[in-house]
């Protein structure tokens, strides 16, 4: 191992939030929340599943691009994968809304949003949290 | 209908534009702090990606919108 490529896995290791956990604890959040609605509305269970998943699967993709690279000596690179995972995310959000949409029925547009926006927030809040209790 | 897909493709391309110009002025501030402080690179990139999701998540709701304008209420109109 080169003294960059150590720098730069040393630089990794300080920067990267547990992205497992982030993730890892939304799905659970996600499922315990469709499965308790389940129990009481079908097509609202399905629904949340879905908008929390549109919420969950495009930040993962966005978080793994953004990681691939860090310290200064990378700057241009982590700034073009920022750049290359913000479109990644936006196309696959347009495309699974689309699928979703196009393809699901019955379904529930309100629980779909609402599921997207709580997945949004709980990402962000989570990220703000657990980023400094190192990388997993 | 016409005007359903004009919102549409204004929902998505101002959606599109606002996280543009966002990421640009995250993305250049990121470069001139990195090149004023370089041992703040790894903490900024950190903070840069808690701002991005920040940034992102109101035109992301604006698009799943225009999407369910397409794709539930325009097929319901009349053509």
């Amino acid at each position: 191992m080169t003294a960059t490529q150590r720098q730069q896995k040393t630089a990794l290791a300080t920067v990267k939030p547990p992205l497992l956990k982030i993730y890892g604890l939304q799905c659970i959040v996600l499922l315990v929340a469709s499965g308790f609605t389940y129990s009481i509305n079908g097509v609202v269970a399905k629904s949340l599943l879905i908008g929390g998943l549109i919420s969950v699967l495009p930040n993962a993709y966005f978080a793994r691009q953004v990681f691939k690279y860090a310290g200064a000596a990378y700057a241009r690179e982590v700034n073009q994968s920022f750049y290359r995972a913000e479109a990644g995310k936006f196309i696959a959000t347009v495309g699974l809304f689309a699928a979703t949409f196009a393809m699901v029925r019955p379904l529930s547009a309100v629980a779909v949003f609402s599921a997207y926006l709580v997945g949004m927030l709980l990402n962000t809040l989570l990220v703000a949290v657990l980023k400094n209790t190192g990388a997993r | 209908m016409g005007l359903a897909l004009i919102a549409v493709s204004l929902m998505i391309g101002f959606g599109a534009l606002g996280t543009a110009i966002g990421f640009a002025l995250l993305g250049g501030k990121l470069l001139e702090g990195s090149a004023r402080q370089p041992e703040l690179a790894p903490m900024l990139q950190g903070k840069m990606f808690l701002i991005a999701g920040l940034l992102d998540a109101v035109p992301m709701i604006g698009v799943g919108i225009a999407m369910y304008v397409l794709f539930v209420v325009v097929p319901g109109l009349p053509a």
